[in-house]
């Protein structure tokens, strides 16, 4: 079993070596130093640490706009309808565009003077939009662009509803249920442990969201695109603070496991498995 | 009479809903596309037309200099392609393989200590890579492997992601295993049995780790951007950066540049489309 020693010699090994480096100072020249808790004092007095896990959680607030949108698509795809087949390729293709690609294309897109979306808005009379060069619409901007990802979950969900028994459908509409009874009593509880399933995935990238910040934003402006991720590159490949930014990263990974047990434990009661 | 009403009504109803959803998935479709509309146009505009202000939407005339400059002038963009191809094809292909072997292990393999080692596999693809990520790093730079494409493409030696493994390991859970038993009693060996039984009827969800494979390995990066600073040995994904430039942004280059990066995953996209929708959804659904 290969994968026994990939594991030990990939996974397993680099994450002791990790913790242990998170008790060091180390710039990867000078020797190691152990200094014991002193980073992990550091990082909660940090004030960019807070920065980032704002930025950070301000995006993972809205995670829920994505998926709603993925069911609202995914439902009207659903339906007998004509050239189901473009409409779905089409919502997909941007998802099969590399992140690289479409981040810069986005950047593109957002430039105030020459970008397409000011240009659009422009022929309607709506004045210039700062898009990513402002505090105020950085989020907003960048939300707008992971929107435009939302195809794989609509195929997801499209998935999910067409595994939802045709009999069962039947059965409510005999005993009087009308459409909208129908889908919050039957349709939504059968496929609520895929809307679980996107949350904890959802989550679990919206933490390590990175490229957007590394190619759009760098960051800014003033910290409100400081997504953990790109903190924890910026302190280890850029300031080579080794040991500061593996204590980053064991943060991060406590946060993601406190975050997905509570989606877990709140989602026991709501989510509903046929077996 | 009452019934027929109902009917009508009911048709009625249908055609609402049927032009609520066209207008919606027209609208949607529209938003969809014009990001790739805007990429392709500004792919054959000209740098002044480019940063013309007010924008407009169409070039005067469609040439193909920006795809010239990017492709030869600039860059040696096809030296990049290759390299992105190289890791591609080693990378998916050692992944088939080493996946494969290992899947059929967790799959037929059943002592206590597979099952944990199993569940080891699963917590694995909640763990954030960053965590490895910086002492991955340090352990590479300190065996001098940074600008070497072996910290790239040694995981995909060792059954690739966890997610891999479980797909295939899923599938073949499903295979009766009294086909093995009698090919076992013919008088075949383990390893004729997994050649010539398991991998024929492993074909589409192959083709979907391949697909999941190619995409991660062409897309990807985070990786190349930490391990390789020589720029002879940059991946496409990371080229195509490198029309960011701290004075200026060469836009229609890049565009051209993006354009051709996409059209090898549109092709396979086009002739596998099933085996990407297959892909997302297995992973969900299970």
């Amino acid at each position: 079993m290969p994968w026994i020693i990939g594991f030990f010699v990939l996974t397993l090994g680099p994450m002791l070596f990790s913790l242990f480096l998170s008790f060091t100072k180390w710039d990867m020249i000078t020797n190691i130093e152990m200094v014991g808790f002193d980073n992990f004092i550091t990082i909660f007095q940090t004030s960019d640490f807070y920065k980032s896990l704002a930025a950070t959680f301000i995006w993972i607030c809205f995670l829920p706009i994505g998926i709603i949108l993925a069911l609202f698509l995914a439902n009207i795809l659903n339906q007998n309808i004509k050239l189901k087949t473009l409409f779905r390729t089409i919502i997909y293709l941007p998802v099969i565009v590399p992140a690289v690609v479409y981040n810069l294309l986005w950047l593109w897109l957002f430039n105030p003077d020459y970008g397409m979306l000011n240009m659009i808005l422009g022929s309607f009379g709506i004045e210039k939009v700062s898009w990513l060069l402002s505090d105020k619409t950085v989020m907003i901007s960048l939300i707008i662009m992971s929107l435009w990802q939302v195809g794989g979950n609509v195929i997801i969900f499209l998935a999910a509803l067409q595994g939802v028994p045709v009999d069962i459908q039947e059965a409510a509409e005999m005993d009087g249920a009308n459409g909208w009874t129908k889908y919050f009593h039957i349709t939504l509880p059968m496929i609520s442990p895929i809307l679980l399933f996107q949350l904890v995935m959802g989550i679990i990238g919206g933490l390590q969201v990175f490229t957007p910040a590394q190619l759009m934003t760098a960051g800014g402006p003033n910290g409100r695109t400081l997504f953990f991720v790109y903190y924890i590159y910026r302190e280890a490949f850029v300031k080579y603070n080794m040991g500061y930014a593996s204590a980053l990263s064991w943060v991060l990974f406590a946060i993601i496991l406190v975050l997905v047990l509570i989606v877990f434990k709140v989602s026991r009661k709501k989510v509903f498995y046929v077996s | 009479m009452s019934v027929k009403l109902k009917n009508l009504t009911k048709k009625q109803r249908s055609l609402a809903q049927n032009i609520f959803a066209y207008v919606v998935l027209a609208i949607t479709s529209i938003g969809f596309i014009l990001p790739l509309f805007w990429m392709v146009l500004t792919s054959f505009k000209s740098y002044e037309e480019n940063l013309a202000y007010p924008p407009r939407w169409f070039p005067a005339a469609f040439n193909f200099n920006n795809y010239r400059e990017a492709l030869f002038d600039f860059m040696p963009y096809f030296r990049y392609f290759f390299n992105s191809v190289f890791l591609v094809v080693v990378g998916t292909l050692a992944t088939l393989v080493s996946a494969t072997l290992v899947a059929y292990g967790f799959a037929r393999h059943k002592s206590k200590l597979s099952k944990i080692l199993f569940y080891v596999l699963l917590a694995t693809m909640m763990l954030p890579a960053q965590t490895t990520l910086i002492s991955s790093y340090v352990v590479w730079a300190k065996l001098g492997m940074v600008n070497t494409y072996v910290p790239l493409l040694i995981g995909t030696f060792f059954g690739g992601s966890a997610f891999y493994i479980f797909l295939i390991r899923q599938f073949i859970s499903n295979i009766p295993i009294e086909l093995e038993e009698a090919a076992l009693v013919e008088g075949a060996n383990r390893f004729q049995i997994f050649r010539i039984i398991i991998v024929p009827l492993l074909k589409p969800v192959l083709a979907t780790v391949a697909i999941f494979s190619f995409q991660a390995i062409w897309n990807d990066f985070i990786g190349p951007l930490i391990y390789i600073k020589d720029e002879r040995l940059y991946t496409v994904a990371q080229a195509i950066t490198l029309f960011k430039m701290p004075q200026e942004t060469l836009w229609g280059p890049m565009m051209a540049a993006s354009i051709v990066t996409i059209i090898p995953i549109m092709i396979i996209f086009a002739v596998a489309q099933r085996y990407f929708i297959s892909g997302i959804t297995l992973g969900a659904v299970k």
